[in-house]
């Protein structure tokens, strides 16, 4: 749980490195700390053990995917106050994540590759 | 005669009784009347049939036998007759006779005084001549005038007191002949009868004495019945009999009668009439005869003693009228002698009828019906097919005609099937070639079909692989592309610390431009691939047009303003709504409208005008614009995939090339054209058409089916439509998924009150109809549950409490009409104008 003035930590799940280590450098530049995880599995330990204040999860992963990690994150009470943002780079995932996420309880969805504007408000709007 | 009788008789009853005997057979074979009458050879039947046929014979064979009878009575009567006329004769002759001796021998002793001794020898002599002559005189003699004898014949009568005798005294006393009654003599105590003549002198008239002639009777009795017998009586038995007048038999050749006439002869009728001989005392009284002999009746004696016919011997009334009485007689037993051979004859006959006429007339029967039989077998043996056969009959009349008509018949049918076999083994034999032709195509064609199952299997793989290679392609395309982006996007956002040259910028910027085209292209790409495979679903609903345009132009605005062009629109009034995919519409929209401001310069007009089509049930889109036109040539080519306008026309303009092809793909998607007219500098007007929205446009073929399931059954079926009547409210608010979802729910609670040949069907505007059998109870049932649903139901979107007002109208088949979409609208309209019943909260 992080202090009322510390910064706030957002946790990026995504596999593709190039694009995760480059949107960290985005987030990084809105003044937030970021933690990356490459599969769903390393992000929920991630989520477990470093809690983070927000989740930019990726819905297309290998092992487990973004919705069974927003399933898995909603299910269990410690984590599930921690907001969830699905993107995806498919517009056909696009269509289908808005149903999707509210089904599974999360915030919103967007479309990768990230608007910087979209991108801060979004997370603005859910972590101030 | 009589043999005649005996031998023709049977024989003509033989005859007779065959032709009655034989007649039923003959009409139950000729007229079929077994088939007539149903009958059936049972035992009963056999023997009433036979009793039947029997009984005219013995009927016939009984009258035969009394016919028999009476002609033999007859035949014996008229014996009888003949018999006592000749009875009658030659007792008339053989008394005459005598009369005439006595009278002679009288006449001739009158010539004496007085006997003397020699004249008593010559007396004697005369008198033994006379007795030698005729042997029934017992004795003769002359007795003189004191009654003693003068001669006699026979010595016997010696001592006889003659002149105390009746035939003395009364010869004497009457001096004409004299017959006594019959009677017993008293010498030999055998019967006899006494003819005596006074004999008197020629001159002097004084008696000399009587000639007496004492007749023996038995001889009269054998004599007549010899006479009778020689004459007449052909070997049969005849009986004579002599009875005197107090019926006291005298003579009797069979002793018959001996018993019974001692007791009751007297009371015979036949005697009586004989006895009484009326006609001959008439006549002997009339003078006109001494004596007569006359026959009378031939009535029965007796049954047990035959037929008696009888003479009446009669003598002078003045006298003594002494009367007795000879009869003739045919015992019954020899008169119907024959007749026993006749019965047993007939008897015979009759076994023999019994026996041998059922066989006769059977066997006539079948030979008469045999050729018949043979017919109808031989019919039915050929009528089964059996075409070798041949009738066999040999009548020589029309059946053989028939017969031989019918082999005829069936050596030409044999054949006729001969040459049917031989051109149906022809044809069977080309059918099978034909047939093994048709094989080798079949097995070519399914050989080719296979390959073509084959090519087309593999084509879908590849058409598959293709779908999913194009996206895989596409994914893997974006994501270096997402990165290079990025990067991009970092440094010009200047997010990295240090700063940029102006230079730098402006590579930056061509590269980002760049960048976002081949997005488009890929993204483009993408689409186009998954329209042509039909793997895009259009999500159609119902549209209000000013919503959608106005809330597309402001879309376009920042790049209008940018060139410096004005985008204006205009709406036809009273536009209906129409039934789009919003989202791929406004695709289609930003496509044709990013187009003509690509190709429009400044200071371009550009125009969007909406309304309705020429086609029935459509919405015209059209896209005007001010810009440099299509070239003619091109028109035509301008919606195929890749195909861009000559550059030169448009130079420094670049495109994916896929656009037009996109938006023909969408529009086609919604049933709708797009077409453009154009010309080179007179600017480009697209117009796509996209159905307006009406609830025959949303009837899939589910729906279809259903309908057609109750039409095919003719049966009465209510289309009941349900209806949030707040739905665009709630679709604005809330959006599309949640309607959706929404709709799900009001199906799900309609589901649970219909029964299981009930059908339902969504519809996209939140509407559900349901298909109610209307067979009275079952739809009456739904009504009363869709009561209680209508009018609203509390649903929650995300913890806010959303009230959905749900009306129903109905629509009847076929009552209110047979086509769907008009009871659709019914039901709608009856929905949608039900008295308000109030929300629940």
């Amino acid at each position: 749980m992080s202090a009322e003035n510390n910064v706030k930590t957002i946790l990026l799940v995504d596999d593709e490195k190039d694009i995760a280590e480059l949107t960290r450098m985005r987030i990084l530049s809105l003044g937030y700390n970021v933690l990356l995880a490459s599969d769903g599995e390393e992000a929920l330990v991630k989520i477990k053990n470093e809690h983070p204040d927000l989740i930019l999860l990726d819905v297309k992963m290998p092992k487990l995917d973004g919705y069974q990690v927003c399933k898995a994150v909603k299910s269990d009470p410690a984590v599930k106050d921690i907001p969830i943002i699905l993107f995806t780079a498919s517009s056909r995932h696009v269509m289908e994540l808005g149903d999707r996420a509210l089904e599974l309880g999360a915030a919103s969805c967007i479309k990768k590759p990230f608007d910087s504007k979209d991108l801060l408000e979004q997370i603005k709007k859910l972590i101030g | 005669m009589s043999n005649v009788t005996d031998l023709i008789q049977p024989y003509l009853f033989l005859m007779f009784g065959i032709v009655v005997f034989i007649l039923p057979y003959y009409f139950l074979a000729k007229y079929h009347l077994w088939e007539k009458f149903k009958i059936k050879l049972t035992p009963v039947f056999v023997i009433l049939f036979l009793s039947a046929s029997l009984a005219p014979s013995i009927l016939i064979a009984v009258y035969g036998y009394n016919l028999s009878k009476w002609v033999l009575v007859k035949e014996a009567k008229g014996y009888l007759k003949n018999a006592s006329y000749t009875l009658s004769n030659n007792i008339s002759s053989f008394f005459n006779k005598r009369i005439n001796e006595i009278e002679y021998l009288s006449n001739m002793y009158s010539v004496f005084q007085q006997p003397t001794a020699s004249s008593e020898q010559d007396i004697l002599n005369s008198l033994k001549e006379f007795q030698q002559k005729e042997s029934s005189y017992k004795v003769l003699g002359l007795i003189d005038a004191a009654g003693k004898p003068i001669a006699l014949t026979s010595s016997q009568w010696q001592n006889q007191d003659f002149a105390s005798q009746d035939y003395f005294i009364e010869a004497v006393r009457s001096d004409r002949i004299y017959f006594s009654a019959p009677g017993i003599g008293l010498v030999d105590k055998q019967p006899e009868l006494v003819i005596s003549r006074a004999v008197r002198n020629l001159k002097t008239k004084k008696l000399i004495g009587v000639v007496v002639g004492i007749i023996d009777l038995r001889k009269v009795g054998e004599i007549t019945h010899y006479a009778i017998m020689r004459s007449i009586a052909e070997g049969r038995y005849i009986f004579v009999t002599i009875l005197d007048e107090s019926a006291l038999l005298l003579y009797d050749n069979g002793m018959l009668f001996s018993k019974y006439l001692k007791e009751r002869l007297s009371d015979n009728e036949v005697y009586q009439k004989v006895k009484r001989g009326e006609q001959v005392k008439r006549e002997i009284e009339a003078g006109k005869r001494e004596a007569a002999f006359v026959t009378s009746g031939q009535i029965p004696f007796s049954r047990e003693y035959g037929y008696v016919g009888g003479v009446q011997v009669g003598a002078d009334p003045n006298l003594v009228f002494n009367r007795w009485v000879i009869l003739v007689s045919i015992p019954e037993t020899t008169v119907l002698e024959g007749l026993q051979e006749v019965k047993t004859k007939f008897i015979i006959v009759i076994i023999a009828i019994v026996i041998f006429i059922p066989f006769f007339a059977v066997s006539l029967a079948r030979d008469f019906l045999k050729p018949v039989y043979e017919l109808h077998r031989g019919s039915e043996i050929i009528g089964q097919g059996n075409l070798e056969y041949h009738i066999q009959v040999n009548t020589g009349n029309e059946l053989q005609q028939l017969a031989e008509q019918f082999n005829l018949m069936a050596d030409n049918l044999k054949n006729s099937y001969t040459k049917l076999e031989e051109k149906v083994r022809e044809r069977t034999s080309e059918l099978q070639e034909r047939n093994l032709e048709l094989q080798k195509v079949q097995d070519y064609l399914v050989q080719k079909n296979e390959e073509l199952n084959d090519a087309y299997n593999r084509l879908e793989r590849l058409d598959i692989m293709k779908d999913e290679f194009v996206s895989t392609v596409s994914h893997e395309l974006r994501t270096p592309l997402t990165a290079i982006k990025e990067g991009v996007s970092l440094i010009m956002d200047r997010v990295l610390p240090g700063g940029i040259s102006p230079e730098q910028e402006r590579v930056l910027n061509i590269a980002k431009k760049n960048i976002e085209r081949l997005e488009t292209l890929i993204q483009d790409i993408l689409d186009l691939a998954k329209l042509e495979s039909g793997r895009m679903k259009m999500v159609k609903h119902e549209q209000q047009i000013q919503r959608l345009i106005e809330s597309f132009i402001p879309t376009m605005m920042p790049l209008v303003e940018h060139k410096k062009l004005s985008l204006g629109y205009s709406l036809e009034e009273g536009l209906p709504s129409i039934y789009a995919d919003e989202t791929r519409l406004l695709q289609v929209l930003t496509n044709l409208v990013g187009n003509s401001i690509k190709f429009t310069d400044g200071g371009g007009k550009i125009t969007v005008r909406i309304k309705r089509s020429a086609t029935p049930g459509m919405v015209e889109f059209a896209i005007e614009d001010t810009g440099k036109g299509i070239p003619s040539e091109a028109l035509n080519r301008i919606f195929e995939k890749f195909e861009q306008v000559d550059r030169e026309v448009k130079p420094g303009i670049k495109g994916t090339g896929l656009g037009l092809s996109i938006c023909r793909q969408i529009v086609e998607a919604h049933g709708g054209k797009i077409t453009v007219a154009s010309g080179l500098n007179k600017g480009s007007t697209f117009s796509f058409t996209i159905p307006t929205f009406e609830p025959a446009t949303v009837l899939n073929d589910i729906f279809r089916l259903f309908t057609d399931e109750y039409k095919q059954r003719k049966e009465k079926f209510v289309i009941s439509l349900v209806l949030i009547k707040n739905y665009q409210h709630i679709l604005e608010r809330y959006g599309q998924t949640w309607v959706k979802i929404l709709t799900d729910d009001i199906a799900q609670s309609l589901q649970e009150k219909i029964q299981r040949d009930d059908r339902l069907v969504k519809l996209d505007n939140g509407s559900v109809i349901v298909l109610v059998k209307n067979t009275g109870s079952s739809y009456q049932q739904f009504a009363e549950k869709l009561h209680k649903l209508t009018p609203g139901q509390t649903h929650f979107y995300d913890k806010e409490e959303v009230n959905v007002e749900l009306v129903a109208g109905q629509a009847f088949f076929p009552d209110d009409g047979e086509n769907e979409e008009e009871l659709i609208t019914l039901a709608r309209n009856r929905a949608l104008t039900a008295p308000p019943t109030g929300g629940r909260k």
